[in-house]
């Protein structure tokens, strides 16, 4: 790994940080109960939904070429399934490697 | 003792998917002990085998962290710790403490800093330990058999697929669609770079589609 990662883990950290001490730490009584903006509430779901597309469609085009596409399948079925049952994206990433490694 | 429990999947899942883009075992653990946020860790997996800029990167996490302001906004009164003990808890606030803290206070009851820096803590230790071993068990399970270490490269995809549908509620299902289409766009024309960063712009349509 790189010096410069390692700036932006730490870099990342901070600001992870002082995001969730600085309300904290204000005196001042505010909009403590108003709901967040639509866009931020929208901005969490939507990286995900890019991450999720920017990883999985390489991935597919990869498991296509391959001549994989059948465990592919069956692992993404087998953790879409299991996040859908459980709500658990670790249970889902278990599940998913599960039945890719059953199937191959 | 609830939260390490609901921590230990995820994290497991986590360190087994970040020693597939190369990461060894001891940096997961480092790099889940310092950023410490499941989100946009799991940003990063996808970030850095991607050649993402650094200074993008960051901008992109602090954003997405800015939902951490609305957790100190809400929790802030219904608390009864001093600031240096606010500012120790602040370490662990995250999406799952913040949840198992408002619970607490659904009765008028108002936490102390030493249940509150407990419970910080206790996620922490279960994320950083949970990847710790997600990391080692990941490398131990490639070393197997080709086909374990196959399916220990499906880990990366099968997290996100998991986080996805984790995230997706009916009043974002449509700027989450079109964060998905301009993300499949961008990868079909070869700008994969522009995924992410044109996907999260999609929240600038929430607005009107709540």
């Amino acid at each position: 790994m790189t010096p410069g990662l390692w700036v932006a883990f730490v870099v990342i950290g901070a600001v992870t940080y002082l995001t969730r001490a600085l309300p904290l730490l204000r005196e001042r009584s505010g909009t403590a109960d108003a709901p967040p903006p639509a866009w931020l509430d929208a901005l969490g779901p939507c990286i995900l939904a890019a991450i999720a597309v920017a990883v999985l469609l390489p991935e597919a085009r990869g498991a296509w070429a391959e001549g994989s596409l059948g465990p592919f399948a069956l692992g993404s079925g087998a953790a879409a399934a299991m996040m859908l049952w459980r709500r658990d994206a670790g249970l889902a990433t278990v599940a998913g490697v599960v039945a890719y490694w059953l199937s191959v | 003792m609830p939260i390490a429990l609901g921590y230990l999947p995820a994290a497991f899942a986590f360190g087994a998917a970040a020693t597939g883009i190369g990461l060894g075992v001891a940096e997961v653990g480092a790099m889940s002990a310092i950023v410490f946020s499941g989100a946009n860790q799991a940003f990063l997996l996808a970030a850095i085998p991607a050649g993402m800029s650094l200074p993008l990167m960051i901008l992109l996490t602090g954003a997405a962290s800015l939902r951490h302001l609305l957790y100190g906004l809400v929790l802030r009164s219904r608390i009864a710790a001093d600031r240096t003990r606010r500012a120790v808890f602040a370490i662990g606030l995250t999406d799952e403490v913040f949840a198992t803290a408002l619970a607490a206070t659904a009765n008028g009851w108002r936490p102390g800093g030493r249940w509150l820096i407990g419970l910080a803590l206790t996620a922490w230790a279960a994320w950083t330990g949970g990847s710790l071993i997600g990391a080692a068990a990941g490398d131990a399970l490639r070393q197997t058999s080709e086909s374990a270490a196959a399916a220990m490269g499906f880990a990366l995809p099968a997290l996100f697929i998991g986080l996805m549908l984790g995230s997706v509620r009916r009043e974002v299902a449509v700027p989450v669609a079109l964060a998905a289409a301009i993300a499949a766009l961008a990868v079909l024309t070869g700008h994969d770079r522009l995924a992410i960063p044109g996907g999260a712009l999609a929240c600038l349509s929430a607005r009107w589609f709540r």
